[in-house]
């Protein structure tokens, strides 16, 4: 039985661990780095041996292809951020390494826990579990100027979202009468009013959580004041939870009741694009303009969301790997080049192709993937998603699509002309942490891999959807 | 009327009035008060729902330790910054269409289709049965919110603690 519960077990007991390690050592960094990313590591091949399709408790757990899916999709991405935030230098990280490396593992655990829930009360807790150890790590440099604002807004329009999702939730529960998910394509069907309403807010709530328009506003000022590397991960995990959870509600087992919502999804995926990328255009920090190309990238993923078909859901779990390798490169490229420069400004990257080629390729591959130009992931995510759209007749949401993509090629180009084209204000190369230059390869690894070669990922994304529609 | 409804009416008028005294008072220290007389109503609702184990609860933790608690993070604060604070509460309008909008449309969506007005038959001992559900069909989300709390506490003792 309690198989099912290995990677959640696991994780736990990597939390205590590391907070216990960090209690016994005062001094230096300590091992709390290396032993999450060990942690993590063990986790995500122990999840290859949970046997697909058990559930606990009256089928509130499940470890389906979804969970076991998005629970990889977290372990991998929190690792490779673990890797590259061992580099960091304040003396915040490595004094308090072992909080900070708790605080991760306790988020990666309700991130988990959300994408194998089928029960709104445990959905919740995972949510919270998930959320609460952001706001911490937002915040981690707590004597930094602009940190402990970011992470108080951050915390405030997360709690302000997590009351709307409960909320939502409440009028779920008056009507189904349950608190299983189960209940709920039944109710859809029937269309209770209340039911409804309901499901808005959730919609609402959890729009907040992937900053979809018009509830994307936290996204850059957190983004600008937290750690990159921590970013990096912020950027795509609970992004990707929000989405695995959106699907449990909203799709699994709907079936042709949830076509109801296509209009609303399309128009929040148009808004969403549409502003993402036209707030980035005159962004002149890049973290602000990865955060704004972040939005557009969640409308991209709703646009296969809102078709509501098994290839739009398989697809937006394959735009959401080519994200999570491109958008996190990204960040951590930013990372490198910030660290040596102290500066986030989009000028930092003047000339960076003459001091540091392999650094400078490193990021225009990341950008291009971003961009969606062929041969990199992010290619045959945004092919793929507007594709499943086509296949649902939603010309115009494709068409407006194309255009903002043409768009936002202009901004990050600006960028790849700062790096390739402008003469370097300083000859000597930025230099590149060894772990961090690791993390970047992985992330180079994949864009390309998915790149060339998509098959594998979009048979396994395919997959994983067809259980849905089942 | 029967008791039952002019409770229920009573109860609302409290509710709302001391709620929308939360948010409209300037003093920051009379809200905390109508908060308290607004989570004590909420306690009444479940008294009037025979549901006297979520009554007790929410006295205890809400109208007790939830208002002690902000009580305290006032007083230490204004002692912190050396001047009294006051609740500024802007956009006053656009929260009141907003509020309104979901009134009118829960009133709407109640009208249009009545939910069912009688109750579940009760159980005999419901503080049992409750702790019987927390600790089997439950049980995990109890356990992950005692993950939850240490997370939390452990993040707020981050953040008072001076640097050392």
């Amino acid at each position: 039985m309690l198989t099912a519960l290995a990677p959640e077990l696991a994780l736990f007991a990597l939390a205590v661990l590391v907070l216990l390690i960090g209690s016994l050592r005062r001094t230096g960094r300590g091992p709390a780095g290396w032993l999450t990313l060990a942690g993590l590591v063990a986790t995500f091949a122990l999840t290859f041996a949970v046997p697909e399709g058990t559930s606990l408790l009256n089928g509130s757990f499940v470890q389906d292809g979804l969970s076991l899916f998005a629970t990889r999709l977290f372990l991998g991405s929190a690792a490779l951020s673990v890797l590259a935030s061992m580099t960091l230098r304040q003396a915040a990280f490595s004094r308090r390494s072992a909080e900070y490396h708790f605080a991760v593992i306790v988020s990666v655990l309700g991130m988990s826990v959300l994408a194998s829930a089928r029960e709104l009360i445990l959905l919740f807790v995972g949510f919270e579990l998930m959320s609460i150890p952001l706001f911490l790590l937002t915040g981690f440099l707590k004597r930094d100027a602009v940190a402990p604002e970011a992470a108080l807004k951050f915390f405030l329009v997360g709690t302000a979202s997590s009351a709307v999702i409960v909320y939502g939730m409440s009028f779920v529960y008056g009507v189904t009468g349950s608190t299983s998910l189960a209940g709920i394509p039944a109710a859809m069907a029937e269309g209770h009013p209340l039911m409804m309403l309901g499901m808005a807010f959730l919609l609402a709530g959890l729009g907040f959580k992937i900053a979809a328009f018009p509830f994307h506003m936290w996204a850059p000022d957190t983004y600008q004041a937290a750690s990159t590397p921590f970013v990096a991960w912020l950027s795509v995990a609970p992004k990707a939870a929000g989405f695995v959870a959106i699907i449990r509600l909203f799709v699994e087992g709907v079936g042709a009741a949830a076509l109801i919502w296509m209009p609303a999804v399309a128009v929040l995926a148009g808004m969403t694009m549409v502003t993402g990328n036209l707030m980035a255009i005159p962004q002149q920090n890049i973290k602000r303009l990865l955060a704004y190309s972040g939005i557009a990238h969640i409308g991209y993923m709703l646009v296969g969301l809102a078709a509501l078909s098994s290839s739009g859901v398989a697809m937006m779990l394959f735009y959401l790997v080519a994200y999570t390798f491109g958008n996190m490169g990204a960040f951590l490229v930013v990372q490198a080049v910030a660290q040596s420069e102290q500066s986030e400004g989009i000028d930092a990257y003047r000339g960076l192709a003459q001091r540091s080629p392999l650094l400078a390729l490193a990021m225009l591959i990341f950008l291009l993937s971003l961009g969606g130009i062929p041969f990199v992931a992010g290619f045959w995510a945004k092919l793929y998603v507007f594709w499943a759209a086509i296949e649902r007749g939603m010309y115009g949401l494709v068409f407006l699509g194309a255009i903002v993509t043409v768009v936002a090629l202009y901004y990050y180009l600006l960028v790849a002309r700062r790096m390739y084209i402008e003469a370097p204000e300083r000859p000597e190369p930025v230099p590149v942490p060894g772990l961090l230059g690791a993390a970047i390869a992985v992330c180079v690894i994949g864009v390309v891999g998915m790149g060339l070669y998509p098959a594998p990922w979009v048979t396994l994304a395919m997959r994983v959807a067809s259980t849905l529609f089942s | 009327m029967t008791g039952e409804a002019l409770a229920f009416w009573g109860l609302a008028v409290i509710l709302v009035g001391s709620a929308l005294a939360v948010v409209l008072t300037k003093n920051l220290f009379h809200a905390v008060l109508w908060l308290a007389l607004a989570l004590t109503g909420t306690a009444g609702v479940f008294l009037l729902l025979d549901a006297e184990f979520l009554a007790a609860v929410q006295l205890l933790l809400y109208a007790g330790g939830i208002v002690t608690i902000v009580v305290f993070a006032i007083v230490v604060t204004e002692r912190l910054v050396g001047e009294r604070i006051s609740q500024t509460s802007r956009r006053i309008a656009a929260g009141a269409i907003v509020a309104a909008g979901i009134l009118a449309a829960v009133v709407s969506a109640v009208m249009e289709r009545p939910l069912a007005l009688e109750r579940p038959p009760m159980e005999s001992d419901l503080t049992q049965i409750i702790g019987e559900t927390v600790m089997t069909r439950f049980v995990l989300p109890f356990e992950l919110l005692a993950v939850l709390m240490l997370a939390g506490l452990m993040g707020a003792i981050y953040f008072a603690r001076p640097d050392d």
